[in-house]
């Protein structure tokens, strides 16, 4: 029971909701962090820091197509010290109804957050709140109540719902499974190894114009050319390089019409980093001293929106010396059942593979042919400014003919 | 970790499969004509005191209705579905049924008997799931959950699957009904238990909660609505007299607990090992289901590791319940371990009847359609009797040893899953 309440008190479950105000053709947005009493000592401090969330733009982070961002859980490394272990993960869940945007955040060090439960519960949560919104806007439509009882009806039900959905996660347990059995095992349709450069030691403005400042062009002094505090804000990944592994017979496997060009499965990965707009407003909390470290992703979590099938995206990473990671990621899809490609089942061992013999950027090949994936193709590493120019990966190997310069 | 599987399963409601929901409704509806005729007929003194008494309640029903209704209301009597149900309550629900049904203004007799039908269900449904919702909620208040996570609790595990389960009876028929309607059932069947603990003087009739549902809460239809509904309609009125009505249930219930607690103390690994048996239990249950609804339909065929998952639970499961049984594994009285593994089979029948098919007699075939549980039921002991000498043919020297048992199970329901008159039919899904 005392780790239960220890764990409780060092995470930080926080939830943000978006709803249209017909009449205004404006959004309300409501913000309630729950819990984290370690982390929040007093009442004035988390006023404030729901007051920063509250100028996010809910309904643009992890914005919808016909892939859905359903969850995800990332790590934290330390830009300074490679093996400091961070105990703390950050999950995110979204879900969106015809009225309602509605995003959960969890800070906390547990591992054990089972997304899919996680994402049922979410969407569990978000229709009781669509129905108290469509009964209190019925109210209000016959005038019996006005536009701040409903925001008041809403923020009400939203924390109790809340406190059932921590209740599941700290003291139950319900939620905090290791197996994810899917009802289908995925395939692997393809892998990818990205190198990144760290950028750290910017500043951002928390007034008026949220600017940020790069190391070297921040102005003299704390405050910001528009009069804002300056604050320092997480060190953010800047993606240069990717190489993609993939089944010589994809294009046949996945038929004409599904096949990934490179700049498409690069958007998973894209989609998978965590927004710096949302990330900012958390380094706030000091305790969480987010300002020295790096959010990679571990578990990206996608619908396909017509057929409901599951596409997951699964990290590694490994810290190079210099200001350089390497990130590589697998692709899981329940689309396809080809016996071409590799079951999910194997994942785990071939992710050992590649933490244990990866080295360096040039190591990668090398890697891949000591693992399942041994019979794949690997491409050359494309610039991802031109990633664009690749209409489909065999046209990558191009590069190999002419040389590095891929430009 | 099988405490946890007791713990959850013990705190939610588990609605009724919608095959029996339909199994139910059929049966009603087929039966009830012939029963409102036969009720006419056997039981004319009756009819004409409770027509006395409701001549001006029920005035909006034609007369062939009337005596419709009247006999369902003597059904509801006799046949004890409510123990004791006010004419003048009756009156109240059947013009509130016709209302949150949209049917008052127009309604052939048929779409009556219909509505009867469901209705006489839905009665004996939100009875029997309120009895266990208020069960779930004694042994939430025993374990000393926070009072805001018990109430969204009731709301979300029971309430909600419950009224779900409710608004099937209705759906089968082709009824669309006003939700509060339902609400407004759970209500009644709330009062009456607060009635019984003297908290209230007297339970209104579910018609008058209704209106008064109504006047509270502005929309009838959508399931987005379920949580807030049942929030403003049962848990906001009721929820502290309940709290009061239930307090010494609770208090008392606390005391057997812990009176249990001690005996069993020196024998706590034992104590525990029902429950571990049950998660084996429902682990092996999973498995089938896998196999009926996917595996064998897309034309898979049932892999080596199936079978051994299968070996390995059961085998598992009884070396369990004789340790559960007599404190030891490796009995030397092996019919026990036989008579566990009827145990489990049954359980695996009753789950999914039609796995039972290849081994009855075929012209029992029409029977064991009509309803399959209650054929089970009846035709166990031939079942059991079968059963038993394809178990002996198969295990032959080696005896009934968990392992053999278990290797000779998975290979008869291996057969039993690949017959093509068991996958030709569904239930459950
Ligand atoms: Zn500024």
């Amino acid at each position: 029971m005392e780790n239960e309440n220890q764990l409780k008190d060092n995470t930080l479950s926080v939830f943000l909701i978006s709803y249209p105000q017909k009449e205004l053709d404006i959004n309300t947005q409501i913000i309630e962090i729950i819990g984290g009493k370690k982390l929040i000592t007093d009442d004035t401090i988390k006023a404030k820091r729901e007051m920063d969330l509250e100028k996010l733009n809910i309904n643009n982070l992890f914005s919808e197509s016909n892939i859905l961002f359903k969850a995800s859980r990332y790590a934290f490394v330390n830009v300074d010290n490679i093996d400091e272990e961070i105990n703390n993960k950050i999950y995110v869940l979204r879900n969106s109804t015809r009225d309602f945007t509605l995003l959960n955040i969890i800070i906390g060090p547990f591992v054990d957050l089972n997304l899919e439960g996680a994402i049922g519960e979410i969407q569990s949560l978000t229709q009781s709140l669509t129905g108290v919104f469509r009964r209190t806007e019925f109210q209000k439509e016959s005038e019996i109540i006005a536009d701040i009882n409903q925001k008041i009806e809403i923020k009400r039900n939203l924390e109790k719902l809340s406190k059932f959905y921590n209740w599941q996660i700290f003291e139950e347990g319900s939620l905090r499974e290791k197996s994810e059995d899917s009802e289908i095992t995925p395939m692997i349709t393809s892998a990818f190894l990205v190198r990144a450069q760290i950028i750290k030691d910017r500043m951002k403005c928390m007034g008026e114009c949220q600017r940020i400042y790069s190391k070297d062009l921040t102005p003299e002094g704390v405050k910001c050319e528009c009069g804002g505090d300056l604050v320092l804000i997480p060190p953010d990944l800047n993606l240069e390089e990717i190489s993609f592994v993939y089944p010589e017979d994809l294009v046949e496997i996945v038929g004409e019409n599904n096949v990934e060009s490179p700049s498409r499965l690069f958007k998973y990965l894209q989609k998978s980093e965590i927004p710096k707009e949302l990330l900012s407003p958390f380094s706030q909390f000091s305790v969480l001293k987010l300002t020295n470290l790096i959010t990679v992703p571990s578990k990206v979590k996608f619908q396909v929106k017509a057929t409901s099938d599951i596409i997951d995206l699964t990290f590694g990473y490994k810290k190079q010396e210099s200001d350089e990671i390497l990130i590589f990621g697998f692709i899981t899809d329940t689309r396809y059942s080809d016996s071409r490609l590799i079951s999910s089942e194997s994942l785990n061992k071939i992710m050992n593979a590649i933490f244990a013999n990866l080295t360096d950027q040039t190591a990668w090949e090398e890697t891949i042919r000591k693992t399942d994936l041994e019979k794949w193709k690997v491409t050359p590493f494309v610039k991802i400014k031109y990633i664009e120019k690749y209409p489909s990966l065999l046209d990558t190997h191009a590069i190999e003919h002419r040389g590095a310069g891929n430009e | 970790m099988s405490e946890e599987v007791r713990e959850i399963s013990e705190m939610k409601y588990t609605p009724k499969d919608v095959v029996d929901i339909i199994s139910q409704f059929r049966n009603m509806y087929s039966k009830l004509d012939s029963k409102i005729k036969q009720f006419v007929r056997t039981q004319p003194t009756f009819l004409n005191e409770i027509r006395q008494k409701l001549k001006t309640d029920i005035g909006f029903l034609s007369p062939q209705k009337k005596d419709m209704a009247l006999s369902i209301f003597g059904i509801i009597i006799t046949e004890d579905i409510l123990k004791s149900y006010e004419p003048h309550f009756f009156a109240d629900d059947i013009s509130s049924l016709l209302n949150a049904t949209d049917k008052k203004m127009s309604c052939t007799d048929d779409e009556f008997v219909g509505l009867l039908a469901s209705f006489i269900n839905i009665l004996k449904s939100i009875k029997k799931s309120t009895e266990i919702i208020i069960q779930n909620f004694i042994d939430l208040r025993k374990k000393g959950i926070h009072n805001d996570v018990i109430e969204t609790l009731l709301i979300q595990r029971n309430f909600s699957p419950a009224l779900s389960e409710a608004n099937l009876h209705f759906e089968v028929g082709e009824f669309e009904v006003d939700m509060r309607f339902l609400t407004a059932i759970f209500a009644y069947f709330i009062e009456l238990s607060l009635e019984q603990s003297e908290i209230i003087e007297s339970a209104e009739s579910a018609g008058k909660l209704y209106a008064k549902a109504i006047s509270k809460y502005p929309i009838s239809k959508g399931e987005d609505i379920f949580y807030d509904m049942i929030n403003t309609i049962l848990i906001e009125p009721y929820l502290s007299q309940l709290n009061q009505a239930l307090s010494s249930a609770v208090e008392v219930s606390q005391v057997i607990q812990k009176e249990e607690i001690d005996r069993f103390e020196p024998e706590e690994e034992i104590a525990t090992q029902p429950a571990f048996i049950q998660g084996r239990m429902e682990k092996v249950l999973r498995i089938f289901q896998d196999s009926l609804s996917k595996r064998l339909k897309v034309g898979k065929e049932i892999d080596e590791s199936w079978k051994m998952q299968i070996e390995s639970n059961i085998e598992m499961i009884l070396d369990w319940k004789a340790v559960n049984e007599f404190g030891k594994k490796d009995l030397d009285e092996q019919h026990h371990y036989l008579r566990y593994l009827f145990d489990i089979w049954f359980e695996v029948f009753e789950e999914y009847p039609q796995m039972s098919l290849p081994i009855i007699e075929i012209e029992q075939f029409t029977k064991f359609i009509d309803n399959p549980e209650i054929f089970i039921e009846e035709t166990k002991k031939a079942i059991t009797h079968k059963l038993t000498s394809i178990v002996q043919e198969k295990t032959k020297d080696d005896g009934f040893t968990p392992r053999s048992l278990a290797v000779a199970f998975t290979s008869i329901s291996f057969e039993l899953l690949t017959n093509p008159e068991v996958l030709s039919i569904t239930f459950g899904e």
